[in-house]
């Protein structure tokens, strides 16, 4: 018998005499099955994952390439826009100076935490913890804000905790304007706790739902330019003013944190019309 | 056909042996693998189909005297003796070195076939140290070197009376008087 007759022999008899093995524990063939299997199924499946990887690294590279560009015409129209405000400020700045005109100084901000809200009731006030060392400051009028926006204003302080009537409230008045079309009104709370009422503007005043509404600063208490809410809804109800529902831009539901201005309000005399002035 | 008569009385030699040492000195038995030792020898002095065959048997036959899983040994003096006949057709095993190492090497070979496929196929709690196996090659191979140099005393003191009765009448001692007795 040749050569190779014998070990195709050889070959036969020890894979009978291991499957022989197997048959007398067969809760050990699948061991051994995949003790073969095992390293073949590893080497496709690790092939199989450098290609996936491979195809996925292609693809996520060609979306980081538009995301980029994207990006970088999004930062060049923003430094565009950037360099004519900061033109525009020059020209105001060159504009206002044979006038005399001095902005109003600029507020800082004292970080407080809301200890308290009640957002729903009758009144809608919240109560903050005021810093340690800010004991004897006369806190009250003064604007408080979160990062999203308007949130009200002090109206009484005791010790380290100042109550604060929340935007929403309905004894609530803010100045505020339209940002877009810088049409003064006033904002109020209704009786619906998450919404506010834009009042005092005429029907002819051109308003959109979706227009941003901002303090006007026009009211001796809340500076300008902060963000109050977005018109939902402009209604005409037969009345000369539109009827003209904000949804407020700060969520009442989470809040955590304000911040108080330092800005000194107008003084009581003045606004109250007990300056001595008389008509 | 007289090899394999041989081989097989040897076998059942072995065998018997086996088992009287499986029942008196079981150390022993454990201790020394006269089959694989049988195998060898039975490869390095024919062709691969013997190595084969005989590898084969004597596997089976462990495998049924040592009580052990059918096919455990048989897979492992098959490998054995298929290797030691290829081997002993590359290279002269007339020397006795060349035969021990091939003896040395075959219960190696041996016992790590048998504790891998022990070990995958979890058949038994059986797990020899390495210590364990060193002193298994090494008393089988004294045993072949016994069995080698037994085997050749024998075949000289065979020789030797047969030339001697040759001598005596000029032919064999079967063949006088012309006619076969």
């Amino acid at each position: 018998m040749s050569e190779r007759r014998v070990a195709v022999l050889f070959a036969v008899a020890v894979a009978v005499l291991l499957a022989l093995l197997t048959l007398q524990s067969p809760e050990q063939a699948g061991d051994m099955a995949l003790w073969f299997e095992g390293p073949i199924k590893r080497f496709v499946a690790v092939v199989g994952g450098a290609v996936d990887r491979v195809r996925e690294d292609r693809s996520t590279r060609a979306a980081l390439e538009r995301e980029n560009e994207e990006l970088r015409n999004r930062l060049r129209s923003v430094e565009s826009a950037y360099a004519a405000v900061v033109g525009a400020r020059l020209e105001a700045d060159l504009m206002s100076e044979p006038l005399r005109f001095e902005p109003p100084p600029h507020a800082d901000l004292l970080r407080a935490d809301i200890v308290y809200v009640d957002h729903r009731s009758w009144r809608r006030t919240a109560i903050l913890h005021l810093p340690e060392d800010r004991d004897r400051e006369d806190w009250a009028r003064r604007p408080v804000t979160t990062t999203d926006g308007l949130l009200g204003r002090v109206v009484s302080a005791s010790s380290r905790y100042a109550r604060v009537l929340l935007v929403t409230d309905r004894a609530s008045s803010v100045g505020a304007m339209i940002e877009r079309t810088r049409r003064q009104g006033i904002v109020r709370g209704t009786a619906d706790a998450g919404t506010l009422s834009l009042m005092f503007l005429p029907l002819q005043v051109d308003v959109r739902p979706g227009d941003r509404v901002i303090t006007a600063g026009i009211d001796g208490v809340f500076p300008r330019g902060v963000p109050i809410g977005t018109i939902t809804s402009v209604e005409s109800n037969g009345d000369l003013f539109h009827d003209i529902r904000i949804a407020p831009s700060v969520d009442l539901g989470s809040l955590s944190h304000a911040f108080v201005w330092r800005r000194e309000p107008l003084p009581e005399g003045i606004m109250d019309g007990a300056d001595g002035i008389s008509r | 056909m007289a090899s394999a008569g041989r081989f097989v009385g040897a076998l059942a030699a072995v065998a018997l042996v086996e088992m009287l040492l499986g029942g008196l000195l079981p150390e022993v038995a454990e201790t020394v693998g006269l089959f694989v030792l049988l195998v060898v020898l039975n490869s390095v002095r024919g062709d691969s189909l013997r190595g084969l065959a005989g590898g084969l048997a004597a596997g089976l036959v462990q495998d049924v005297v040592t009580s052990s899983v059918l096919g455990l040994h048989g897979v492992a003096c098959c490998v054995v003796g298929y290797g030691a006949a290829r081997v002993s057709q590359r290279i002269l095993t007339t020397q006795r070195v060349v035969t021990l190492a091939l003896i040395a090497t075959g219960v190696l070979v041996h016992q790590v076939i048998v504790i891998g496929l022990i070990a995958i196929l979890e058949i038994a709690l059986f797990n020899p140290s390495a210590i364990a196996v060193l002193l298994r090659v090494v008393l089988t191979t004294a045993v072949g070197l016994v069995v080698l140099w037994v085997t050749d005393q024998m075949r000289g003191w065979m020789e030797k009376r047969t030339k001697g009765r040759t001598l005596e009448t000029g032919r064999p001692r079967w063949f006088r008087g012309g006619r076969l007795r």
